[in-house]
């Protein structure tokens, strides 16, 4: 997604002004006039001067006749294809959030990235040899060897 | 701060300890893959590998980085020079002159050149390390807040105005890194900021799977949304003969070029927010500037590549002085380099000389150990390299995101390092492509905490008077550089600005 710099310019405004109310309510060192507040608003004014410059720069490429769009797409996620994997590679992150915690890391492994292979017109067998090669590797070097309490799932009875 | 003769054989065994050797000769290996696959950097390269550190001691965490790190920006000649694709952006200078070179049948003499050089480059480095960190932290060790503030901010300013092109958005970048430094715990008064009500927020932006996002998963993104169509790969005349054939003699050619590429690398990887990339691109500027024959630069002439590949290699040991020395981070790296040394309690500053000087010196003995094991890994990877890079990116593009995910786990041990990790993934991506510098904001999440410390100890002190920020000699000049920095970036803008104006009115 790309964003005009006047978008951006924005948005970091908002961002500017967030922060410093936030930072408000942060309470001050007794007998001092700052404290865990000083930076979050010395941050906020920062975005809010670098969101004014953005939107300045815009408008002075309009004024020399340059126009960018508000917001567009990158040409490749305008295909199928860069859609297509934007999407395999979140629900991979997902499933590991949501899925992997009830049925394991293994399965929800090995599925999606076979999903991701094949999408991207691997040939079968090397995306179901790759797939399961590197979800074994996976489990081997962080559960195995470094003990990381990566989820078990189906495999919980097994060892 | 001379190192007794007690403390270099206590880091000596500490090197010597099999688990390291084993540590460096893996890490290595992994660092040249990566390096040498186009697409992965050689800062992703140690953000992977830091999930596996964590587990081990620190001298062999450090060694894996050190080592990785460095054949990582070695082996990103590999492709540059069969491929004509950079491996890291560190190859990118030369590798117009490595691809000639190599389609007129001298691909080991590129690639042995490139070997000798990254070698000796790394030595060169390394030994400006061992001689000058000692030296700055005994003088570093005088420094107060207000000097670690100046310094400080140098480094921001310098990741800002030096290592970008569009100086606004990278300082917008910067503001990026420093606002997730601040939430979790506020580290003076113990307030929770811009926490959400989460309990896992309470302890920060955790810096690894902050890292993997930035740097993997948004460079993932990135390749894989452009995977379309069957990937094609032009190979060059295999050459046969022994790999160093020839490389001799060009050493002796230009051994000015040598001396003065490491020279600039190292004086480039010290500078905070200037690493190995900057050093490569601006050493074969200068090569070229002084060459007697700069109209050969470009068309395969090797006169170039000596230059920058010393100066990318060099600039690797170049980066550790400040963040060694000062906490401070010379590039991406090492910014990652000071998380794990805080991670491992070796706090970095002039005070690690003092309490840990036998860790220090074997960090030392580790990166000669690294420029060493170069040559025979080198030697080892352009022999089986041909093979390897024939694996296409929609092979290896998933398998990496797979180790992002279990190594953005294993930081948290719960979802939650995926959850960020993911988080900042997308933001690095529409950051990235919309122009907006990434490694600005590695920088601010590490460098928040100590800036935002010291400048409240200051001002705390000063009693809020700036005018104290200048009174000591040292802050004084650190001041006085910072402000000029900014003076300058700011003439240039206007400059600029001008002759914009300028051109369209006489357009009109």
């Amino acid at each position: 997604m790309q964003l005009s710099d006047a978008l951006s310019g924005a948005l970091f405004i908002l961002l500017g002004l967030f922060m410093i109310w936030t930072a408000s309510g942060f309470p001050a060192f007794s007998g001092q006039p700052y404290g865990a507040s000083l930076l979050p608003t010395l941050l906020g004014c920062g975005f809010i001067i670098a969101g004014v410059l953005l939107g300045l720069r815009e408008l002075t490429w309009r004024r020399a006749g340059v126009r960018h769009a508000m917001i567009s797409l990158l040409p490749p996620l305008r295909q199928v294809a860069g859609i297509g994997s934007v999407i395999l590679i979140f629900a991979a992150i997902l499933g590991q959030i949501l899925v992997a915690p009830h049925v394991g890391y293994m399965p929800v492994s090995v599925i999606s990235l076979l999903a991701i292979f094949l999408w991207h017109e691997v040939r079968p067998l090397t995306a179901i040899i790759a797939a399961i090669c590197t979800t074994l590797f996976c489990w081997w070097a962080f559960a195995v060897l470094l003990r990381v309490p990566l989820p078990r799932g189906f495999i919980e009875g097994f060892f | 701060m001379l190192p007794s003769l007690d403390v270099l054989g206590q880091a000596f065994l500490l090197v010597m300890d099999p688990q390291v050797l084993l540590v460096v000769l893996f890490a290595g290996a992994f660092g040249m893959f990566m390096g040498a696959m186009p697409g992965l950097t050689a800062t992703m390269a140690v953000a992977l590998l830091v999930p596996l550190t964590f587990f081990m001691d620190p001298i062999p965490a450090l060694a894996a980085i050190v080592t990785a790190s460095g054949m990582a920006i070695f082996a990103g000649d590999i492709p540059g020079a069969m491929l004509r694709i950079p491996g890291t952006p560190a190859s990118a200078a030369y590798v117009e002159d490595s691809y000639r070179l190599s389609v007129a049948g001298k691909l080991n003499l590129s690639l042995g050149t490139n070997i000798i050089v990254s070698c000796i480059g790394g030595l060169f480095g390394v030994t400006v390390l061992i001689l000058g960190a000692p030296v700055l932290a005994e003088f570093a060790l005088l420094f107060t807040s207000f000097e670690y503030f100046w310094l400080a901010a140098l480094g921001l300013s310098c990741a800002i105005f030096i290592a970008s092109t569009d100086p606004l958005k990278a300082a917008v970048a910067l503001m990026i890194g420093l606002a997730l430094a601040t939430v979790g715990l506020d580290p003076t008064s113990g307030v929770p900021r811009f926490t959400f009500g989460q309990i896992d927020m309470l302890s920060g932006i955790e810096f690894i799977p902050a890292m993997i996002g930035l740097f993997a998963l948004a460079e993932i993104l990135r390749g894989m949304i452009r995977l379309g169509g069957q990937e094609t790969h032009q190979d060059v005349p295999p050459t046969s003969g022994p790999l160093f054939k020839g490389v001799g003699g060009v050493i002796w050619t230009y051994p000015k070029n040598i001396l003065r590429g490491s020279t600039l690398g190292t004086l480039i990887g010290a500078l905070p927010g200037a690493g190995a990339d900057i050093a490569a691109w601006m050493s074969y500027a200068v090569s070229k500037r002084f060459s007697k024959t700069p109209e050969k630069y470009g068309k395969g002439h090797v006169e170039g590549l000596v230059d920058a590949s010393a100066a990318n290699n060099s600039a690797v040991a170049g980066s550790w002085i400040p963040a060694l020395v000062f906490g401070i981070p010379g590039d991406s790296i090492t910014a990652i380099v000071i998380g794990v040394l805080y991670m491992k309690g070796m706090n970095p500053g002039p005070t690690v000389f003092l309490m840990n000087p036998q860790l220090i010196y074997a960090v030392f003995m580790i990166f000669i150990l690294a420029a060493l094991v170069m040559v025979p890994l080198g030697w080892a990877a352009v022999k089986v390299a041909r093979p390897v890079l024939r694996v296409p990116r929609r092979v290896l593009l998933p398998i990496v995101l797979s180790l992002c995910i279990v190594g953005a786990f294993a930081m948290t041990n719960s979802v939650y390092g995926i959850i960020l990790m993911a988080a900042m993934g997308i933001l690095g991506w529409v950051l990235e492509e919309n122009g907006f510098p990434v490694a600005p904001i590695i920088l601010g999440l590490v460098l928040g905490g100590m800036f935002e410390r010291m400048f409240l100890t200051s001002m705390i002190k000063s009693d809020g008077s700036f005018l104290e920020f200048f009174e000591r000699p040292v802050a004084a000049g650190l001041g006085v550089a910072v402000l000029l920095l900014w003076a300058w970036t700011l003439f240039k803008g206007i400059q600029s600005m001008r002759a914009r104006a300028a051109a369209r009115k006489n357009a009109a």
